[in-house]
């Protein structure tokens, strides 16, 4: 009897192949969740008026944080989604070992992460676009690439490794879910606790706050991220299937 | 070579013993029937042969591996039920195409053939399939794939009679141009009869028997006659199943001793799917008993 042996490597490439096509319509759903954002920002953050005899001056700031949190939230859906039993089991209609599903299933979400930060990034000019087009401002003044590459290769990265940390964070617990129904109750109650304990808030400040560049930002996020998906991979190690 | 070999495999599962004690060896390039009643434990036993499930004691092993979490095992065998699952973004042939990458054996002419055939159209999604056409669509899946081993749970469900014949008909075809193991789980032995070799019998999860479909034609013969004549030939016997035919004619089934001669009473032969039936009953008239 003549057994082919592939290796796993290049099982997860072709399962990488297939989940591009078959989790087209997640990709999709970005557009529809940025163009949200989009709208909900062109109203802007804050704005502050002052008036000299009789010239007044009204500054406006808009910033893309709003289609930045729903992309992030969209990213945690997503994370989440790919745990259902609907996409576990479509792997297991073809070759594949748990280990192999979820190695695929991250490289998807780092690349839908890549996908989404840098064209959340980029809402940044077509915000200023519209605003031009249809705003009532005279005067539109932003950073932009050219100005300071560095810095804004920099925010690329963070908001990448940002929606990359909600997509495993919505996957580990997602993984959580389908290994047991309790934390359906645990999970609500973990991220309630976060603000509001000493710890928690301990534990947010060191993360988001005490860092003395972006750098160590995104050392912090990239090792959080690698944790949350490791734990995932332990979790759903002997997850059954078509049970 | 042997493909599968399982040493008292059991299965605790929603609180009960889905498998109590399997054991059984299944050597290479046969069709074997997987039979059993309902609830006997045929579907548990498929996943974990598939490494859906994981056994809760003993030892599984498919070409000398565990079969859970092998890529080996994943690669080299299939299950098709019907809780297969394929992606909604893909069409039918998207599904067909995306094969290949996944199975080296893949037989793309076969596939395409049969779903011609079986008139499946080609831009459909899986989950919109009528459960026949779902069940057609999976077994071509399976058959195309051409693993080492093929199993199949309970494959004709929902396919009408034209379809069951020609799936038949198609799975013996590719089994002899492409030789490889079969396991074919039924409640309707007499269905599959003429494809099997050897009948993998199981009852509340165990195996009751393990033998070639001859030989299970052997097993028993049925006595018929009248009451007392038959009673003296069968008091010394194992009774599979009898049944009170008249005021005078009994007729019962009994284990096959070949050194027994029987006079004044005529001997029959039992079916191999009626001696399944009548080892896994667990009462000796069956549902007569009920009426009495």
């Amino acid at each position: 009897m003549f057994l082919s042996k592939s290796s796993l490597g290049k099982v997860v490439r072709a399962q990488v192949r297939f989940k591009m096509t078959a989790y087209m319509g997640a990709v999709l759903s970005l557009i529809v969740v940025q163009l949200v954002g989009l709208i909900i920002s062109l109203n802007g953050t804050g704005s502050m008026g002052t008036s000299i005899d009789n010239i007044s001056i009204q500054v406006n700031i808009v910033t893309h944080d709003g289609v930045f949190m729903f992309v992030a939230i969209w990213a945690l859906f997503v994370g989440n989604l790919i745990t259902t039993k609907a996409y576990r089991y479509d792997d297991f209609s073809f070759v594949t070992t748990r280990l192999s599903g979820n190695i695929a299933n991250i490289i998807i979400l780092c690349m839908v992460s890549v996908f989404a930060g840098v064209t959340t990034f980029l809402s940044n000019y077509l915000l200023r676009v519209v605003l031009l087009l249809f705003g009532s401002s005279s005067y539109l003044k932003s950073p932009g690439i050219l100005e300071n590459p560095l810095s804004s290769y920099l925010n690329v990265m963070v908001i990448i490794i940002l929606i990359l940390t909600a997509a495993s964070a919505g996957y580990f617990g997602g993984m959580l879910l389908q290994k047991s129904k309790v934390f359906m109750v645990l999970i609500p109650a973990f991220i309630i606790a976060i603000p509001v304990t000493k710890s928690g808030q301990a534990f947010l400040a060191y993360v988001f706050m005490e860092n003395e560049s972006m750098l160590f930002l995104l050392v912090k996020l990239v090792s959080i991220t690698i944790i949350l998906f490791a734990l995932a991979i332990v979790t759903s190690n002997r997850l059954e299937v078509r049970a | 070579m042997t493909v599968i070999e399982c040493q008292n495999v059991k299965k605790r599962y929603m609180g009960k013993n889905a498998l109590e004690s399997i054991t059984f060896q299944l050597e290479d390039k046969k069709i074997t029937g997987l039979i059993g009643r309902n609830g006997a434990g045929k579907t548990t036993l498929l996943k974990i042969l598939a490494g859906f499930m994981k056994e809760s004691s003993g030892e599984v092993k498919v070409f000398s591996n565990n079969p859970f979490n092998n890529l080996c095992v994943s690669e080299n065998s299939i299950l098709v039920d019907d809780q297969m699952s394929f992606p909604d973004t893909l069409k039918l042939t998207e599904i067909l195409m995306m094969a290949p990458s996944f199975y080296p054996n893949w037989n793309a002419e076969l596939a395409t053939g049969l779903f011609e055939y079986f008139n499946l159209d080609a831009k459909q999604q899986h989950s919109k399939l009528s459960k026949g056409n779902q069940a057609m669509f999976n077994a071509i899946f399976g058959l195309a794939t051409r693993c080492s081993l093929t199993m199949f749970d309970e494959p004709t469900n929902g396919m009408d009679e034209a379809v069951r014949t020609d799936f038949y008909r198609a799975l013996l075809k590719e089994y002899i141009a492409y030789p490889r193991s079969i396991l074919i789980s039924s409640h309707h032995l007499a269905e599959i009869e003429h494809l099997l070799e050897d009948i993998l019998l199981i009852h509340k999860g165990k195996v009751v028997f393990h033998q070639s479909l001859d030989e299970v034609k052997e097993y028993a013969v049925g006595i018929q006659g009248p009451t007392e004549k038959v009673e003296a030939y069968i008091n010394q016997q194992e009774i599979l199943h009898t049944k009170q035919l008249n005021r005078e004619l009994q007729y019962t089934v009994v284990r096959k001793d070949s050194s027994m001669k029987y006079e004044g009473v005529t001997i029959q032969p039992v079916s191999a799917s009626d001696v399944c039936m009548y080892v896994t009953s667990d009462t000796k008239g069956g549902i007569d008993d009920v009426f009495k």
